[in-house]
This record gives C-alpha cells, sequence and structure tokens, in this order.
C-alpha cells in the first residue's frame, strides 16, 4: 500500500513539470508584452529592458523557463509579476475561498441529485424517470454565468434575501454554491440513478422484498448504501470540475478565489502568476484523487488485496 | 465454387450482424422518451440552421446596424426584438445556430480523432509508449479547460478556428482515456492475437478489430462532447475570449446581452434558451445511446 | 518657475506623514533618490540635472532642457512624496504605505477589498468624517448595481449604461457624471506599404464617412461627448475647431476617388467592451460605402505591442484606441504624434510636426503658445489625419443619497478624500 502511495506521488513530477512548461509556453507564445505593459507610456526602450532585467523576464523563453525551473524545484514559485507579491502568498491567500466554493457546491449537487436519481432508478422507464432526469440536467445544461445572474437578480434583488455577492459569512455561499451546485447535479444524478438501478436488481434485494420488507425500507436501508459507493470514485472528477467551473462563478459573485486570479494572471501574461496558480491547483487535484483513491482501497477489500501483494 | 462461397456468406454475415446490431439499438434507444424527444429536436434544430444559412445574408442581415431601431421588444415585425444596435435578435439566432453547432461538431470531432486514436495506440501497444501517451494525456487534463482553452486563445488569437482547436484538444484526454478503457479488455483476445500471428498489420487489427469495441462509449462521448463544446464556447465568450463580433454565436450573444439583462431580459433570454435547449437535447440523445448500447441494461 | 529649465518649489509647513514625522526637503531628495533608480520613475528624473536644498522646505531643481510643463511632471502619481524615516526604521514593504493624504492603509484582501481608515493626525487635509473606507471588488457590471441598490455598498464604479436612468429617478440613489479626458479614436498606420490608408483621401473619406452621433449611441449609449477635434476638450490650449464634420456624399466620392470601394480593410483593435462595440458600429458604417472591414480582437497588451512595433512590417492597417493625457497640452501631443514619441500607434514621422511639438512646449508666451496649438489641432484634424477621433466618454458613477466628497477625476485619478454618507432619521 504505501508503495503505491509513493509510486502515484512520484509518477505526479513529469505530469506536473508538464503542466508547468505548456503553460508557460503558450503564455509566452501569447502576443502582448507584460513588461511593456507595466512600463509607464511614456518610457523609453531602454527603460523597458532595464525593467525587463529587473523582472527576470530577459533572455528566450527556453532560458527563461529553466531559470524558473530551478527556483521551482527548491519550492520557490517567484513573484508574481503584475503584483509583486510571491505566487505562494497570493494563492494560498485565495485558495480557502476556492475550496469552500467548490465543497459547498458539491454538498448542494449531492442534494439535488440523490433524490433525483433514486426517483428515477426506483420509477425506471416512467414519466417520473424522465422528469427527474430532465430536471437534473438542466442545471448542466445552463451556461453558468447565466444561471448565476438569474439567481442574483432573482434572491439578491427581487427578494433581497441573499447578498449579491462577495464572501462576508455564510449566506454569501449560498448563492454561488448553488450556481456551481446545479451544475455538478446532473452528472452525479445519472451515476446515482445507474448504480442503484445495479443494485436495485441484486439478488439480495430480492430476498428482501421477499421477506416482505417493504419497498421504502428496501431503497433505504440495502439499495441507497450500495449504490453511494460510485458517487465516491467520482469525487476526483467532480472536485476538478467544480474547480474549473467556479471560474465563471467567482466572476459573476465576486467571490476571492484563485479561479478569477488565474484568469487575471492569464490575460495580464503574468507568466510566474499563471503557471504558479496552475501547478498548484494540479498538485492539489492530484493529491485529492489519490486521497479519494486509498479511500476506496480501505472501503472496497477487492482493490486492497490486490495492492497488499 | 467453395471460395466464392466462403466469401457470401462472411459478407452477408457482417452485414447481418451490423444491421442486427444498429436495429436493436434504435429498438431500445426508442423506448426512452426523453431519447427521442432529444432527437426529434436535434434535427429540427440542423434543419433550421441549414435554412437560415440560405434565407439570410451575412452582410445585409448580420453586420448592417439599424441603431434607431434598438431595443424594440419582441413583436410582430420582430419576434424576439431587437438588440442594442436594432439588429433582429431571431435573425442572429437561427443564423448563429450555424456557428454554436459548428463549434461544438467540429472541436469534438478533432477531440474525437486525436483522442481515440492516441487511446486506441495507447491501449493496443502497452509499454512505454502507454505510459507516454497516458503522461501527457494527464498534463493536458491537469490543466483546468477553461484556462486551458484561454491560455490557447490567448496565444493563437482570437478566431473561430483557434476556438474549434482549443475546445478540441481541452477535451482529447477525456477521449483517449474512454478509448484506452475499451480497449484493454479486448487487448489480449484470442482472435486480436490470430489475426496478429497471421500477419495482418497493426493499423488494420486496430481499426478493424480493436476499434469496434471501443465504438459505444466513444459514441456516447461523442453526442456529450458537442454539449459541453457549446458551453465551454459560452464559458470563454463570458471571460471575453469566444467567437468574435458581430458573428451571432449563442454564447457571445449571451455574454454581451448581460449588460441589459434587467431592462432588456429577452436580449439574454433568447439566446440562452438557445444554448439550453441544445446542450440539453444532446445529452438527452447522449443518455439514450449510453442506455441502449448498455449490454447490461438490455434485459 | 524661475526659467524654463530651472524651477523652485516651497513645501507646505507642518505636513504629517502617517507615521507622525513632518515632512521636509529630504524626504522629497530620497523619493527622487530612490524614484531614478526605478524604471517605472527613472524617465522623470533624467530630465532633473541639479538638486539643490535651499533650507528644509525649500528646494529648486534645474532641468536638461527648458519644460514650461514641469510642474505636471512633479504631480506625476508615481512620484508621491516617501517618508525618509519610515524607510530607515521600517520594511520597504510597510514603509511605502507610509503618506501625508487623509486615509491610511489598513487592510489588503487580494481579489476581495481594500480597505482604509482616516487618518486622524492628518495636517494636510482635513480629518474625514468618515472612519473607514472599504473599496470592494466587483467585476460584473449588473453584480455592482444590485449591491448598491441592497445597500451592500454606498458608491460604485462605472454602472452600465442602461442603469443610469435608474440611478437618477431612484429616489435613494443618485448618478454622478464628469466628462472624461480619453479621446477614443479610430486610427491609421501611415507606414503600411500595400494598403490604401496611406492615401490621406482615404484618411479624409473615413473622417467625413463616420456617424460620430451614431457610434457614440452604440458604443456608449450616448454618454459620451463627440469629438471635433483630435486634442481632448478640458485640457489647456484646447481650440474648438471644426474639424471634419459627418457627410455620406462627400465621403462616398472621396472613397470612389481613390478606388477604396470594394477593398477590405483590416482593423484590429483590444477586447474592452466599448471597443467592441466601437469596431462593430464602425464595420456595420463602412459596409454601406461598399467598404469591408474585417475585426481583429486582441489583449491590451497584445495589442499595444503589434501598435508599438515597426509600422512598416507590422501589418496593422487600422485600428482603434484611446488616449487619456495629463491636463498639460504637450502631454496631448509629444507621445502618439511626435515621431519620438512612445504612443505613436499611427507611426506619424512629419519633421514639420515635430518641430512645432517642440517649439510649443518651450514657448513662454501663452498667446504665442495657444495659436501653435491651435494650429497643430488643425493640421492634424483635418489634413494629416492620423487618427479620427470619435469621442470623450462620460465618466460615471452610482452613489446611495447623501454620498458627498467624490470627485471624479477626468484623467482617471478619483478622488475620495473627504467622502461621506449623510443619512438622514
Amino acid at each position: 500500500m504505501l508503495r503505491y502511495i509513493i509510486k502515484r506521488i512520484l509518477m505526479m513530477i513529469p505530469v506536473l513539470l508538464g503542466v508547468s512548461f505548456v503553460v508557460y509556453y503558450l503564455m509566452d507564445l501569447a502576443p502582448g508584452d507584460i513588461v511593456a505593459q507595466m512600463a509607464p507610456q511614456d518610457a523609453t526602450p531602454e527603460q523597458i529592458e532595464m525593467l525587463r532585467e529587473e523582472l527576470g523576464m530577459n533572455g528566450s523563453v527556453f532560458e527563461r523557463y529553466f531559470r524558473y525551473l530551478g527556483n521551482l524545484v527548491k519550492g520557490d514559485l517567484g513573484m508574481s509579476l503584475s503584483q509583486k507579491r510571491p505566487v505562494m502568498e497570493l494563492f494560498l491567500e485565495r485558495f480557502p475561498a476556492t475550496v469552500e466554493l467548490a465543497f459547498g457546491s458539491i454538498f448542494v449537487a449531492l442534494l439535488i441529485s440523490i433524490p433525483l436519481g433514486i426517483a428515477a432508478a426506483t420509477h425506471h422507464r416512467t414519466w417520473l424517470d424522465g422528469t427527474s432526469m430532465v430536471t437534473a440536467m438542466i442545471g448542466v445544461s445552463m451556461p453558468s454565468f447565466w444561471l448565476g445572474l438569474l439567481l442574483i437578480m432573482l434572491f439578491a434583488l427581487k427578494l433581497g434575501w441573499l447578498p449579491s455577492g462577495g464572501r462576508e459569512g455564510f449566506v454569501a455561499l449560498i448563492l454561488p454554491a448553488l450556481t456551481l451546485g446545479a451544475n455538478q447535479a446532473g452528472n452525479l444524478t445519472r451515476i446515482t440513478r445507474s448504480s442503484m438501478l445495479d443494485v436495485i436488481r441484486q439478488d439480495y434485494l430480492r430476498t428482501a422484498r421477499a421477506k416482505g420488507v417493504s419497498e421504502k425500507q428496501v431503497i433505504r436501508k440495502h439499495a441507497l448504501k450500495n449504490a453511494l459507493i460510485p458517487i465516491i470514485t467520482v469525487f476526483g472528477s467532480t472536485l476538478g470540475n467544480a474547480f474549473g467551473g467556479a471560474i465563471m462563478i467567482e466572476t459573476v459573485f465576486s467571490w476571492p478565489g484563485v479561479g478569477r486570479l488565474t484568469v487575471r494572471a492569464i490575460n495580464d501574461r503574468d507568466m510566474t502568476l499563471a503557471t504558479g496558480c496552475i501547478i498548484m491547483f494540479t498538485m492539489f487535484m492530484t493529491l485529492t484523487i489519490l486521497l479519494v483513491d486509498i479511500a476506496y482501497a480501505f472501503v472496497d477489500p477487492r482493490i486492497k488485496a490486490r495492492y497488499s501483494k | 465454387m467453395e471460395t466464392t462461397r466462403r466469401k457470401f456468406t462472411s459478407a452477408e454475415l457482417q452485414q447481418y450482424k451490423k444491421r442486427s446490431m444498429f436495429s436493436e439499438v434504435w429498438r431500445n434507444y426508442k423506448k426512452s422518451p426523453s431519447a427521442m424527444i432529444g432527437l426529434v429536436i436535434i434535427i429540427i434544430i440542423i434543419i433550421a440552421a441549414i435554412v437560415a444559412q440560405f434565407v439570410y445574408d451575412y452582410d445585409t442581415d448580420i453586420v448592417q446596424q439599424n441603431i434607431k431601431e434598438r431595443f424594440q421588444r419582441p413583436n410582430a415585425e420582430h419576434l424576439l426584438g431587437t438588440d442594442q444596435y436594432g439588429r433582429d435578435v431571431l435573425t442572429r439566432i437561427l443564423y448563429g445556430a450555424k456557428y454554436s453547432l459548428s463549434v461544438g461538431i467540429v472541436s469534438v470531432a478533432i477531440s474525437c480523432v486525436l483522442g481515440s486514436s492516441l487511446g486506441l495506440i495507447a491501449g493496443y501497444y502497452g509499454g512505454f509508449t502507454e505510459n507516454l501517451i497516458l503522461r501527457v494525456c494527464e498534463v493536458f487534463a491537469g490543466i483546468p479547460s477553461v484556462l486551458l482553452g484561454i491560455a490557447i486563445m490567448s496565444a493563437f488569437g482570437q478566431s473561430i478556428v483557434v476556438l474549434m482547436f482549443a475546445i478540441g484538444l481541452v477535451y482529447v484526454p477525456m477521449f483517449a482515456r474512454t478509448a484506452r478503457a475499451a480497449v484493454l479488455p479486448v487487448r489480449d483476445q484470442e482472435y486480436i492475437e490470430a489475426a496478429r500471428v497471421s500477419g495482418v498489420g497493426d493499423l488494420k487489427i486496430i481499426f478493424g478489430h480493436v476499434l469496434p469495441n471501443a465504438m459505444s462509449p466513444i459514441i456516447v462521448q461523442v453526442t456529450m462532447g458537442v454539449a459541453n463544446g457549446i458551453l465551454t464556447a459560452s464559458s470563454l465568450s463570458f471571460l471575453g475570449l469566444g467567437v468574435p463580433v458581430p458573428a451571432p454565436e449563442w454564447g457571445a450573444m449571451l455574454s454581451n446581452g448581460r449588460e441589459f439583462i434587467r431592462d432588456y431580459g429577452y436580449l439574454t433570454l433568447f439566446p440562452g434558451l438557445a444554448i439550453m435547449i441544445t446542450v440539453l437535447v444532446f445529452n438527452l440523445m447522449g443518455d439514450g445511446l449510453r442506455d441502449a448500447l448498455d449490454p447490461k441494461l438490455k434485459q | 518657475m524661475l526659467a524654463p529649465d530651472h524651477w523652485r518649489f516651497v513645501l507646505k509647513d507642518n505636513v504629517t506623514f502617517h507615521d507622525g514625522t513632518i515632512l521636509n526637503v529630504d524626504d522629497v531628495e530620497f523619493t527622487f533618490q530612490r524614484a531614478a533608480e526605478k524604471s517605472t520613475t527613472s524617465n522623470y528624473m533624467a530630465k532633473i540635472t541639479e538638486f539643490i536644498k535651499v533650507d528644509d522646505l525649500t528646494f529648486e531643481v534645474k532641468l536638461l532642457a527648458g519644460d514650461v510643463d514641469f510642474n505636471y511632471t512633479m504631480a506625476a502619481n508615481s512620484l508621491a512624496i516617501l517618508s525618509k524615516e519610515a524607510f530607515e526604521t521600517m520594511p520597504e514593504e510597510e514603509a511605502i504605505k507610509i503618506g501625508t493624504g487623509p486615509w491610511m492603509f489598513e487592510e489588503f484582501v487580494s481579489g476581495d477589498y481594500v480597505s482604509l481608515v482616516r487618518f486622524e493626525g492628518s495636517t494636510l487635509y482635513p480629518v474625514p468624517n468618515t472612519k473607514r473606507l472599504v473599496f470592494r471588488m466587483i467585476p460584473e457590471a449588473s453584480a455592482r448595481m444590485i449591491a448598491l441598490e441592497n445597500g451592500e455598498v454606498d458608491v460604485i464604479m462605472t454602472p452600465n449604461s442602461t442603469d443610469y436612468a435608474r440611478l437618477t429617478e431612484s429616489d435613494d440613489l443618485q448618478l454622478i457624471t464628469e466628462t472624461g479626458r480619453t479621446q477614443n479614436f479610430i486610427g491609421f498606420n501611415l507606414l503600411n506599404p500595400d494598403c490604401v490608408v496611406t492615401d490621406p483621401i482615404f484618411r479624409q473619406a473615413v473622417a467625413y464617412g463616420v456617424d460620430k452621433e451614431e457610434m457614440v449611441i452604440a458604443a456608449w449609449d450616448g454618454y459620451a461627448q463627440v469629438s471635433t477635434s483630435m486634442m481632448c476638450r478640458d485640457m489647456g490650449y484646447y481650440a474648438d475647431i471644426e474639424g471634419i464634420p459627418y457627410d455620406p456624399e462627400k465621403a462616398q466620392q472621396l472613397f470612389d476617388q481613390c478606388g477604396a470601394t470594394g477593398q477590405t480593410i483590416h482593423l484590429v483593435t483590444s477586447d474592452a467592451a466599448h471597443r467592441v462595440k466601437m469596431a462593430e458600429n464602425f464595420q456595420a458604417q463602412m459596409q454601406k460605402y461598399g467598404i469591408t472591414i474585417t475585426v481583429e480582437f486582441m489583449q491590451n497588451s497584445a495589442l499595444t505591442e503589434l501598435n508599438t512595433s515597426d509600422g512598416t512590417t507590422s501589418g496593422v492597417e487600422m485600428y482603434i484606441a484611446s488616449w487619456t493625457p495629463g491636463k498639460n497640452a504637450d502631454y496631448m501631443f509629444r507621445n502618439p504624434m511626435h515621431s519620438t514619441g512612445g504612443r505613436n500607434y499611427s507611426h506619424l514621422m512629419d519633421p514639420e510636426i515635430d518641430a512645432m511639438i517642440d517649439a510649443a512646449v518651450a514657448e513662454t508666451d501663452t498667446t504665442k503658445r495657444a495659436e501653435m496649438y491651435r494650429e497643430l489641432q488643425e493640421r492634424i484634424t483635418c489634413e494629416i489625419i492620423p487618427w479620427v477621433p470619435i469621442a470623450q466618454p462620460t465618466l460615471t458613477l452610482g452613489a446611495a443619497k447623501g454620498v458627498t466628497g467624490v470627485l471624479l477625476h477626468p484623467g482617471l485619478v478619483h478622488q475620495f478624500k473627504m467622502i461621506q454618507r449623510v443619512i438622514e432619521d
């Protein structure tokens, strides 16, 4: 087991190197010179060159990348070019907000998708099945920024119940989490439904039914527990989707997370900040997926057996 | 005599097999009302998109503005109203179907061809090749799709072609993984081994024997991919990196209309609905296909 | 000013820094020394050849060349005076937060807000009535407006133009406006070797052919002042010249004359919302004359890079950009029009214009200077036409009723020194 974990962590390294290079290189390819942009409107070419060296932005893209990589290996993500603060500091400052939003949204998504998924599975191929699935999928099918704006109009403007944005207090999380959660619900409903369908047909449930246990109890006591295991396995990808979706949601709800920070960094050609954020992001994602896999291995004895050999 | 007979039967058999597989899938697919509704609406949307290309002229109906008639609410003359430049919203939505659909379809074609080939190669050869392909895919999958999209768009410029390419590339890893997963169980099957021993080329084996087994999950993913592509395009529009104006791509229309969401809500409502319905029906079709192709549910 | 190249400045007495020390000439000298080492300000300092401390509150500077507008340079934001003592006693990142303004830095949460508290010991400005000032970042304009209406914030910058009516009509809100000093224009690359834009007749045709009023509605919902001159209106030495009026027949005739009708011209601009709208409207307007405009959008930094690169090879034909000068007239011309100007996007290389710009900035007689700037405006706006000036958009702010003390600054350096909100019972 330990060997497996170490192997997985080691496998992260080439991926992170690849990610850093792809991002750095793409941003270098983009036209637009951050240094010229930062210089005052009436700067001379010499001043711009001077600033370039100050920022360590001189030399070819490979020279700069390897200089960057050298620091990265030492755990130094460098300074943000546009904000002139350490990238790590900026990232850590805003990361909790994104994590909060992502987990909040997954919670909402589960609240929506589990009942809908069960309803769809227990009434397989009836109108209720279709309606549940369509309802669940409307959330995925709407561009999330539009849904967000509509929710702001309803709950902040018309009803005045919730704040339109910011991150003050728990209430501020409700709307962004709801928007992002609705976006995640479709996929989770689909998974709940199909795993529920699988479980319902299992023999032991037939036995339970034959014993005269009521259908409701069969579902609640036996089926649900087993049907929820597949949801754990997709936790990693769900979290990934939540992070991806958070980028738009953070803008709509002025939520101070890393998604917005990264988009700004890409737009400003702030290579160190953008690359640093994406590396940290990827690392966090990979570690989460690893944790989920380990947890899953403990739950499922078959997998545990395979790795303990 | 003997050879002709054998040829005849195998051709006949194969055709019969294909037909029966198709009809069985179709029979399963028909059972789901939501999937059928999805299919019908998709056909309607595609027909509307094609007809619009003949009815409207780009220069006069899309580029031309009419400031005097701006912000007209839906009425008899302009069924869905006019936008801030006095352009007819219905015209733009119908004409714009071309952009949204082609962004979805072309980008999915790119990711499907590239991703599936990589996945098949990885799964079939295994070993170092497989490892390399998987690692590269992990790199691209590791970067959140919208961020990768933005980075590509800003690197290669803002145009519809780059947008298709960007979205296509974003979903390559997904297809690669699906295809590889589908190949693994058949990789060591006897008939593949037999083909290899009898000197059939690798490419022929991959496309002739391995690919058909990976077909169903890929088909499902293609359908869903079109939906994803349209949505990603609208997200990029929202972040200011979508299809450039004046092309009436729905995501761009929706994103440009949000400035007027309170007073002229119809400017976001109609393109928003267009996106929502299209994405929804592709998702429904994907779900229907998944059920129809899944042997476990056939019982 | 003792001479155009010799200035004397006298500091106000008893100006207190946030750390309690009193401003004197040593702080100024320290600030200048630091500025000379920083790339963003070294060009200002390069103008100075000698710094003379006369006494604790008086200093003189001698300049490399005559500059009658040097006082504007001294007022640059990036030259705000720093406390020398603070830099000696505190780490740099703390010391740069020390100033003499009525607000002191409190906290900055990246992507969320910046908060300031009032400086109780302020002697330069009266102590504000408001205790704490928080700037929140709300990127979506419609969400910003709703935050104002819900009372989550008291003031919002740049509301959507569709919300202006709502602000003026509401009992609880108000709209504060000010004409901005940003000239928005459609420019030509005069060095492009193979495009009709180098033909002055074509540029004249565009100038006659653009309906600026319509473009102002399309891009700013009418909240902008149409420009007739290339110079911004609220600047010193602005001459109210007639410029080139909208005349579609004349435009069509000129387009036909230079053979541009039926041609396709490529225009580049940034993805800023109003520029996108200008480009879209320009495209529609030119279509009527049989000119097809293809538009390419890019990020602002990319546009800047493209426009400042060599005009003969950049491939730029037309572009949309803007220019926000300082209040001094020289700023209006030197950077975008002088052959050595850093923002000469049109690549105007005209020795005559250069000479006129250089002569005007050294002229001490205000009447003569005014005449020189009028001539420059006429020549550039009506004859050379490196740009077609379109409009100066209105700066706007939405606020709750009772909010006072906000000054919108035409050069975008808005003032919140005395901001307060009076709430009536």
